[in-house]
């Protein structure tokens, strides 16, 4: 596989990316105890995981590789790390540690694979690099708080032409121009993408190219499939060919049907279908099962998409209503930050207080200039949290009086 | 109001909080074994409150700890919130430091920490919570607080001396709030503490919040009562559940995104409070109603996505209302 035989061996031979990777090279040659970890995040195929290899290959480190999967749960964790964090300060060899694809590690934080990683982090003897596809997954935002983030983009078109280039170069073989910029564009910016199609390209011709173009489509243009479909059959075909975590899929869906305005026992149906989805593919995840996901597809392109049939959904993101979108930017941390504050005050947790004592202090300092002062320098309000609560009181105070 | 105003007087909660065990309403029972069991105190087990929101759990675990520990008591006692810090790590680091750390440098027999919402701790750091239960016992006692005893792991129930606080009696909250309304001669209709009471459900510290803002508005009467016992937010799902059960979703919807995104609501929380509400709202259907709450806190609990579940719930419960007739009052 040429994926595989020219994977590059050392750093400086990679394309793109250039500083983030030479950033990357400066972080481990300085490693000190104190270090934090690194998390490489960015798309498949751009050379994470062969960056990591390479540069401790260059530095002459070893490497202790973890991935998705085989190991995920924290005792698993445990079992294969212990023995090398406790001996090798014996045997002096240098090592790295690299989780890879941290963000398929757990099914469930409760797991405590995150909690576990960061404790591993602490004070670790032995550099360690996580590397991960998705950052608004919300374990990675755990990981990213404590560790340097070196993130990774997708390679423009003219470099992605360059790699396959020099792949066939070296391989003494030859694509038509046209073939190329097929593949080149079909590989939005994924280099292994690219390097497996030219592989594919140079002993099929150019039909498989188009094929190959064809059954990556992306999680949007599926779902204009999906939602155009006559009949499940067709659904079932959008699903398939698109490459999307099943997540993902289902975050569209619901997107478009929230987007809808979708009503009645169509809504109750759809919604019911998509919520048991996610609860599969969950436990799939949990139970590392990916067997099951098989069916996944199926139960969206029969489930879903016959609860929807004949309304009106297309894919479309869902805006929520301004003024409420205003409040959860500008309102949301700040209200967050008081209710922490209400809490200590009141031996309870920050959520409680911000149910039940935040819009009683509302009403109380709405009520008297002097009382509100001592809310303010109680909780030593600055003058953006004071705003929210002036807010708050107004809210509060017409909601009272409405009544 | 002639002297100057402090936080803790202002808020009736705090300003009426017992300070001593004594004081503490209603809880018998509780207070008769923990009466007996402070006269020799070294000999205090771990201990697990179990009880219903507002019946004076917290406060009985900071009663024990001044008694105990007296005038140090703040220097000596670790107050954590689980359902703030729920995971491992916040028992491995806070409660462990805390727990070995062994110099006391005046004369108290142990360290106190009281683990709040204890129920909202995840299953791992209850099992790293056991080993540290009997590791550093001798220097330090837990005071575990829940809801339901039946959220906490077998192995740490076992570990502690177990006491239930019921929900308060109509005339004990009643009774309270009277004496309060008395000291801070507030005038108020007696037929609106009855109010106060049913509103709150043996919550008296929703009851005294409620007391207190109905007295700004004027007297403590049913007007006054109505008219402030729906700011909080359990007042709020409580409106969500209603909407969603008359058949506006988008409403409902609306209002659910207000709550988790702006104030910042759990999806537990926001099922614990739709649950209760539900039962008050009593649907012809009550039965059909729950089992679609029971099928989505279910689907939450194995990972799934709290939107899209909460909002499924709320189409479900459209249906539901539909289909019972169901017209809120
Ligand atoms: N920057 C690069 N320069 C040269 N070849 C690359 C580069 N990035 C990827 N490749 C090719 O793609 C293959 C896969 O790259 P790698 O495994 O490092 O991807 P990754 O970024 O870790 O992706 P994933 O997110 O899937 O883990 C390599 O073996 C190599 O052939
Ligand atoms: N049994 C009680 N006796 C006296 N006051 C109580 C009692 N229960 C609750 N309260 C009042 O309600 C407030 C909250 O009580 P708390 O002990 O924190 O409740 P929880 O049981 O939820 O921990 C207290 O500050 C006090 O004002
Ligand atoms: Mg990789
Ligand atoms: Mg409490």
């Amino acid at each position: 596989m040429w994926v595989e035989k020219h994977r590059p061996r050392n750093p400086n031979t990679m394309i793109g990316n250039e500083e983030v990777r030479l950033a990357f090279l400066k972080w481990l040659k300085n490693w000190g105890k104190k270090s934090k970890p690194a998390l490489l995040l960015g798309p498949p195929g751009i050379g994470k995981t062969t960056l990591v290899h390479a540069a401790a290959d260059t530095l002459g480190y070893s490497v202790l590789e973890l991935n998705a999967s085989d190991v995920r749960t924290k005792t698993k964790l445990e079992e294969r790390l212990a023995p090398s964090m406790l001996h090798s300060s014996l045997i002096e060899e240098k090592l790295l540690i690299f989780l890879d694809e941290v963000d398929g590690i757990y099914g469930r934080q409760d797991k405590g694979g995150v909690e576990f990683v960061q404790d591993l982090v602490k004070g670790s003897r032995h550099p360690i690099v996580m590397a991960a596809n998705v950052e608004d997954d919300k374990k990675i935002q755990k990981l990213v708080k404590s560790a340097q983030v070196f993130k990774f983009q997708r390679l423009p078109p003219k470099l992605i032409e360059m790699a396959v280039k020099n792949i066939l170069h070296r391989e003494g073989l030859s694509l038509d121009q046209e073939t190329l910029e097929k593949i080149v564009r079909s590989a939005k910016g994924d280099i292994r993408a690219a390097v497996n199609s030219a592989q594919v390209a140079v002993g099929a011709g150019e039909d498989v190219v188009t094929d190959m173009r064809d059954t990556s489509i992306g999680v949007v243009d599926a779902l204009k499939l999906f939602f155009n479909a006559s009949s499940s059959r067709e659904a079932l075909m959008a699903m398939r060919g698109c490459g999307a975590q099943p997540r993902d899929k289902i975050r569209a869906i619901f997107q478009s049907i929230m987007a809808s305005g979708l009503q009645g026992e169509k809504l109750v149906k759809a919604l019911e279908a998509l919520s048991k989805a996610d609860e599969i593919v969950e436990e799939i995840g949990e139970t590392q099962n990916y067997r099951l996901l098989r069916y996944f597809d199926t139960i969206l392109a029969t489930k879903v998409f016959e609860a929807l049939k004949g309304s009106d959904v297309h894919y479309k993101e869902e805006s929520l209503p301004w003024p409420l979108q205003i409040r959860i930017w500008n309102e949301g941390k700040l209200l967050g930050e008081i209710s922490q504050r209400l809490a200590a005050q009141h031996h309870t947790s920050s959520k409680q207080a911000a149910l039940i004592y935040l819009p009683y202090v509302a009403l109380l300092s709405k009520n008297s200039k002097s009382r509100e002062d001592v809310v303010i320098a109680r909780l030593r309000l600055d003058e953006s949290q004071v705003k929210v609560l002036r807010k708050e009181e107004l809210r509060v105070s017409q909601e009272v009086y409405k009544r | 109001m002639s002297e100057k105003e402090t936080y803790e007087s202002m808020m009736w909660t705090e300003k009426y909080r017992p300070l001593k065990i004594d004081d503490v309403v209603n809880q018998r029972a509780v207070v008769e074994r923990l009466k007996s069991m402070l006269k020799s105190p070294g000999g205090m087990p771990h201990l697990l409150f179990a009880g219903p929101p507002g019946t004076g759990k917290t406060t009985t675990a900071l009663c024990i700890a001044r008694a105990i520990m007296g005038d140090y008591w703040r220097d000596f006692t670790l107050e954590l919130n689980a359902s703030d810090e729920r995971g491992i790590n916040t028992v491995r680091d806070r409660v462990k430091t805390f727990a070995r750390y062994a110099d006391r440098r005046v004369e108290i027999p142990f360290r106190i920490i009281i683990l709040d919402e204890a129920d909202e701790m995840t299953n791992d750091a209850q099992t790293a919570l056991r080993r540290i239960m009997e590791t550093y016992s001798k220097g330090t006692r837990f005071i575990l607080i829940c809801n339901y005893s039946s959220r906490i792991i077998e192995p740490i129930q076992s570990r502690c001396a177990i006491f239930r606080f019921s929900r308060l009696a109509e005339d004990d909250v009643v009774g309270y709030l009277k004496v309060i309304c008395e000291k801070e001669a507030v005038k108020f209709e007696e037929n609106a503490l009855r109010t106060i009471y049913r509103v709150s459900e043996g919550d008296l510290r929703q009851a005294i919040n409620i007391l207190e803002s109905a007295s700004i508005l004027g007297e403590v009467n049913d007007t006054n009562v109505e008219k402030t016992s729906g700011i909080s937010g359990k007042a709020k799902v409580e409106e969500v559940v209603k909407l969603a059960l008359d058949g506006d979703f988008k409403g409902a919807r609306s209002k659910l995104i207000e709550l988790t995104r702006v104030y910042g609501l759990s999806d537990r929380d926001f099922l614990k409070y739709a649950n209760e509400a539900l039962v008050d709202l009593n649907p012809p259907n009550l039965g059909e109603a729950s089992e679609a709450m029971a099928k989505y806190d279910y689907r939450l609990i194995v990972g799934a996505h709290p939107e899209i579940q909460l909002t499924a719930l709320l189409a479900e419960l459209g249906r539901i209302g539909k289909d019972a007739g169901f017209k809120p009052k």
